[in-house]
């Protein structure tokens, strides 16, 4: 695989994870609502499918990280390989803790759909705040995973910044996206801080998938940095006799 | 024989038509044990849990389950067993596999690493039914019959974190199929067998997800092609090993352009 198909590849994958997650957040912005939990299972259950889209639409998102993470690590491999690596370890423990959320997203149809064990030894009001709770911790594991994400960007923003092959600035975005995404390590600050918390990592993300989609990177000085000492056409062979 | 031994050096080392090496051969063989063997625990496993967790009775199934709570414990065991098993068959998959293309490899074990995250931490769900079950002194302020039904609605839980899991692991399986069929290390049908198996099973938990009436109608039918193509996978890799294609002019399509 040739750098820019890499690169093209990481770029595709990242703004397709931007893409489906905003689905999830408008729908479950929309049907939960804090501190109602009787409203916010008539709103579930009048909306089933639509919030289980939502569900499937951020595991899909989930997977396009997974894609990213590989691409990028590949991409940014050439400036520091277990800086890089890092990075992606941080991305994939933070793609599990955010699938996992979506376990929780579900459990509320569990309690709500009338299971006659459930409304036989529970009241209605009992099973809908246990709704709203497992809603509720859906969204700690979101925060705890995009905490993680904040890591990787870190990464991704410093590696971009110490590159010769991709513009600084969007390195120096990333890097800004990446402390944005970290202040959900404390949800209050977080809390109060939104939206001006997620902007810098909607801007970052968005200018990096775009500009590997479209521009790719510099592939002349993407070898150059891969192989600072010898050229690029005898490489494969000279690492074979060197290990 | 020997002479392209000392010719391998100046090959392509990524091509997958140099010869097998032993790591390779051991790799194939740790694999194909692992799948079977995995097979048949998670089979025991299943049908342990068909048994004892009954669809829509709480009490019967924690009466059933405190009946046979050391066969229910080993059920999940069991999952747990099967879970570092399958970071082995990672391990091996992309021994045997990063000479077709390594990128793509590490891309299939990033996929399956989160799905064994997933599981791995799906398998709590059971525990905290046990515990809700275990009538411990300081749970004797709620109501058994509460309990009971807390305990039922986490066993639903599992299944729900099984089926997210299976996303990922279909996805992850599909990527190791691709590179299966580009090898020809094994037979170029029980790879593509791989590819709509392991592609079949993302999809449907997928849609399962979304629209539950579908599982009610097909049930666990979908995973069936995902494992016969495990099953077929883990005796060919035991039995016959892999082997180079045999006619080493004929390159099949796509691994020209193969290597990083």
């Amino acid at each position: 695989m040739s750098p820019l198909f890499k690169a093209r590849m990481g770029g595709f994958c990242w703004f397709m994870c931007f893409l489906t997650s905003i689905y999830p957040m408008i729908i479950s912005g929309r049907l939960i609502v804090t501190g109602d939990p009787a409203t916010t299972a008539a709103n579930l259950l009048a909306n089933e499918t639509l919030f289980r889209l939502g569900t499937a639409s951020l595991l899909v998102s989930t997977a396009f990280y997974i894609g990213a993470t590989l691409f990028v690590y590949e991409v940014l491999r050439p400036v520091n390989r277990s800086l890089s690596l890092l990075a992606a370890f941080f991305s994939l423990v933070a793609c599990a803790v955010g699938a996992l959320s979506c376990v929780f997203d579900l459990v509320p149809f569990i309690l709500l759909k009338g299971a006659p064990y459930l409304s036989a030894t529970f009241t209605l009001a009992q099973l809908q705040a246990l709704a709203l709770m497992f809603l509720k911790v859906r969204g700690q594991a979101n925060d705890i995973a995009l905490a993680l994400f904040g890591l990787h960007c870190l990464g991704v923003g410093y590696l971009i910044f110490r590159s010769i092959f991709m513009p600084r600035i969007i390195g120096v975005l990333m890097l800004v996206a990446g402390v944005g995404w970290l202040t959900f390590l404390l949800p209050p600050v977080a809390q109060s801080l939104a939206p001006f918390n997620m902007m810098p990592g909607a801007l970052g993300e968005v200018s990096l998938a775009l500009w590997l989609l479209i521009k790719g990177v510099n592939v002349q000085r993407w070898r150059d940095q891969d192989n600072p000492r010898g050229t690029a056409a005898n490489f494969g062979s000279l690492e074979h006799l060197i290990s | 024989m020997s002479t392209t031994v000392m010719t391998q050096p100046l090959e392509n080392p990524d091509s997958p038509h140099r010869a097998i090496e032993p790591v390779q051969r051991t790799a194939a063989k740790t694999v194909g044990f692992l799948y079977l063997f995995a097979m048949a625990i998670s089979i025991f496993g299943e049908s342990v849990r068909g048994r004892l967790i009954l669809p829509h009775d709480a009490v019967q199934t924690a009466s059933s389950i405190a009946a046979s709570e050391a066969l229910f414990r080993l059920s999940i065991a069991g999952d747990l067993i099967i879970y570092v098993c399958d970071i082995i068959l990672f391990w091996g998959l992309y021994v045997i596999l990063k000479r077709v293309n390594k990128d793509v490899a590490l891309l299939a074990v990033f996929f399956r690493l989160v799905e064994t995250a997933i599981l791995g931490v799906t398998t709590l769900t059971a525990f905290i039914a046990l515990r809700l079950l275990s009538g411990a002194d300081y749970l004797r302020v709620v109501d058994t019959a509460q309990l009971q039904a807390l305990a039922r609605g986490f066993l639903s839980i599992y299944g729900i974190g099984l089926s997210v899991g299976f996303v990922f692991l279909g996805l992850g399986s599909a990527v190791f199929s691709y590179l299966w069929l580009k090898s020809c290390y094994i037979p170029r049908g029980l790879a593509w067998l791989g590819i709509f198996g392991s592609l079949l099973m993302a999809i449907m938990s997928l849609v399962t997800m979304v629209f539950p009436v579908v599982w009610d109608r097909v049930g666990m039918a979908y995973m069936m092609p995902m494992g016969l193509y495990e099953i077929g996978l883990g005796f060919w890799l035991l039995i016959k090993g892999i082997t180079v294609p045999s006619t080493i002019g004929r390159r099949p399509e796509g691994t020209a352009s193969s290597g990083s």
